[in-house]
C-alpha cells in the first residue's frame, strides 16, 4: 500500500533529492534569457530557454556584481550554480553562481566569414537582382503560421491594394534545421509559379535565433530564385546573410509589404487623370483641325474658285508686261531722249511752225504779231513753207475791241 | 500591346497622351492613338478591380486551405 504524505513533506522529499543528485549540484546550462528582471535587491531573475523548454532561474546580487556583461533577454549564455527547489511552491530552478556569454563571438565570426566567402563568390551582385514587378497580384510569404509577422503583411498588404492573393507556406523561423522549411518554401513558390513575389519574414531576435537566415543553404535557395525574393528579418539592425542575397531587403515585414504593393487609390487616380488628358488632348486637336479646315474653306479660290484662278492669271500677265516694259524703257532709255529733245526743238523753231502750215505775215518793219501793228491800206508780205506774196489790206478786224466792250 | 505589365501600360499612356498633347500628328495618326489609350485605360481598370482578394495556407501535403474573409 503506498504511503500518504503531505505536499510539504513531498516537496521537502523533492528538495533533498535534487540537492543530492551529483549532476544537478554543479551543472552548466546552456540557454537564451527571457523574462530577466533586475530588482532593486540586486538579485537577478530570468528563464533560461531553448526550443521545448524553460528552466527557471535566479542569480543573488553578491554573484550578480561580478558579472562581466549585461544580461538582457534574447542573450545566449551559459550559466553555471546548482539546482534548488523552492518548497513552497515545489519549484524548482537554478541558482546561477556565475554566467557567461555563450559563443556570441563564435557565431558572429562564422557570420563575417561566410558573409565574405559568399560575396566573394557573387551571391550578393547588384547585377543579379531581379526588380520586383510594379503591381504583385499574388504574394507569397514564408515565415511562422502565427504572430506579428504574417500579421503586420496582411495588415498593410489589405490598406494598399485590398484585392489581392496571398500565400503563406507555413515555416519554422528559428532553432535547427529551420532552413530547410523555408527552403521548401522557396521552392514551393518557383515551382507552382504562384506568385509574383515572395516575401522573407521574422521577427527579432539573437544571432542565434536569426541563425537559420545565416544558412549557406538558404543563401543558395535564395540566389536561384527565379521569383523575386524580398527578405525582412529582424529589426532594422539586423542583417542577415538573406538580406544580403536577396533581390530586396526590408528592415521590418510591414516595410516589406509597403515596398512591394502600390496602393490602388494612386494607381486608380492616376489612370482617371490620362483619361482626362487623354480626352482632352483629343478634343484640342479635332477643334484645331476644323478651325483650319474653316479657314481654309472661307478663302476665295475655294468660294469662286475659277473667277481666282483668272485674277491670278490676269496680275500675273500685268506684273509680267510692266516688267518687260520697264526693262525696255530702261534699254530704250537714253536714246529716246536724246531724239525726242532734238526733234521738239525743230518743232519749236520758224521752219517748224511753217511746215506745220502756218504763215507768217510781216511789213517792212517786222513780222505782224498783233492786230495792233497793221492798218488799212498796209502793203504786207506773207511767206509760207514754199514761197511767199505781197498783198494790201483792205480791212481788219480787232477782236481787242470786242473785248473792251 | 498585349502581354505588356501594369507599369508596361502606364508607361505606353502616358507616351500616347504626350503624343496628342503635343498636337503635331495628322488626325488620323491621333485617332488611332487614342484608341489605343482608351483601350489601355479599360484593360488597366479591368485589372484593378477584377483581382480577386485571397488568403490562402499551404498545408503538409502542398493542399491549399483558403481562409473565409468577409469581402
Amino acid at each position: 500500500m503506498t504511503e500518504i504524505y503531505t505536499v510539504s513533506q513531498i516537496n521537502a522529499y523533492f528538495k533533498t533529492l535534487v540537492a543530492s543528485d551529483e549532476i544537478l549540484s554543479d551543472v552548466g546550462i546552456k540557454g537564451e534569457i527571457s523574462n530577466f528582471r533586475h530588482h532593486h535587491s540586486g538579485h537577478m531573475y530570468f528563464t533560461l530557454k531553448d526550443e521545448r523548454a524553460v528552466v527557471r532561474c535566479v542569480m543573488f546580487s553578491y554573484a550578480a556584481m561580478d558579472l562581466e556583461f549585461a544580461p538582457r533577454d534574447g542573450m545566449l549564455v551559459v550559466a553555471r550554480g546548482y539546482m534548488s527547489v523552492y518548497e513552497r511552491d515545489g519549484q524548482f530552478q537554478l541558482v546561477v553562481k556565475d554566467m557567461a556569454e555563450y559563443g556570441q563571438g563564435d557565431l558572429f565570426a562564422m557570420f563575417q566569414q561566410l558573409k565574405a566567402r559568399l560575396a566573394e563568390e557573387g551571391l550578393f551582385r547588384e547585377s543579379h537582382k531581379k526588380a520586383l514587378p510594379f503591381l504583385p497580384l499574388s504574394i507569397g510569404v514564408v515565415t511562422s503560421r502565427t504572430g506579428a509577422v504574417i500579421n503586420d503583411i496582411r495588415n498593410v498588404l489589405d490598406r494598399r491594394f485590398y484585392n489581392h492573393r496571398l500565400i503563406l507556406y507555413p515555416a519554422s523561423v528559428q532553432g535547427k534545421g529551420a532552413e530547410k522549411e523555408i527552403i521548401k518554401g522557396l521552392d514551393y513558390f518557383n515551382r507552382t509559379g504562384s506568385v509574383d513575389v515572395i516575401i522573407l519574414g521574422r521577427g527579432g531576435g539573437s544571432l542565434e535565433d536569426l541563425w537559420p537566415f545565416n544558412e549557406e543553404s538558404l543563401a543558395r535557395a535564395i540566389y536561384r530564385s527565379g521569383i523575386p525574393v524580398v527578405s525582412a528579418v529582424g529589426h532594422e539592425t539586423d542583417y542577415t546573410i538573406s538580406d544580403f542575397v536577396a533581390d530586396l531587403r526590408a528592415p521590418t515585414p510591414s516595410a516589406a509589404a509597403e515596398l512591394v504593393m502600390p496602393e490602388k487609390s494612386v494607381l486608380s487616380t492616376t489612370i482617371r487623370s490620362q483619361s482626362s488628358r487623354l480626352s482632352n488632348a483629343m478634343q484640342a486637336l479635332v477643334r484645331d483641325r476644323e478651325k483650319r479646315i474653316e479657314g481654309i474653306r472661307n478663302r476665295p479660290v475655294f468660294k469662286r474658285p475659277l473667277e481666282y484662278v483668272l485674277l491670278l492669271q490676269m496680275n500675273l500677265d500685268f506684273i509680267a508686261e510692266r516688267f518687260r516694259k520697264s526693262m525696255q524703257r530702261m534699254a530704250e532709255g537714253k536714246q529716246e531722249k536724246l531724239s525726242r529733245n532734238g526733234a521738239l526743238l525743230e518743232a519749236l523753231g520758224p521752219a517748224g511752225v511753217l511746215n506745220r502750215g502756218y504763215s507768217i505775215t510781216y511789213k517792212a518793219d517786222g513780222i505782224l504779231r498783233s492786230i495792233r501793228d497793221v492798218e488799212e491800206g498796209d502793203i504786207v508780205v506773207t511767206e509760207l513753207k514754199d514761197g511767199k506774196f505781197a498783198g494790201k489790206v483792205t480791212g481788219k478786224e480787232d477782236r481787242n475791241e470786242e473785248s473792251d466792250i | 500591346m498585349k502581354n505588356l505589365t501594369f507599369d508596361g501600360m502606364m508607361k505606353e499612356l502616358e507616351e500616347i497622351v504626350a503624343m496628342l498633347e503635343a498636337g503635331d500628328v495628322p488626325l488620323e495618326k491621333a485617332m488611332e492613338k487614342y484608341k489605343e489609350g482608351a483601350l489601355l485605360i479599360s484593360r488597366m481598370d479591368e485589372i484593378l478591380q477584377k483581382a480577386k482578394k485571397e488568403i490562402i495556407t499551404v498545408g503538409p501535403d502542398e493542399s491549399l486551405e483558403k481562409d473565409h474573409e468577409p469581402v
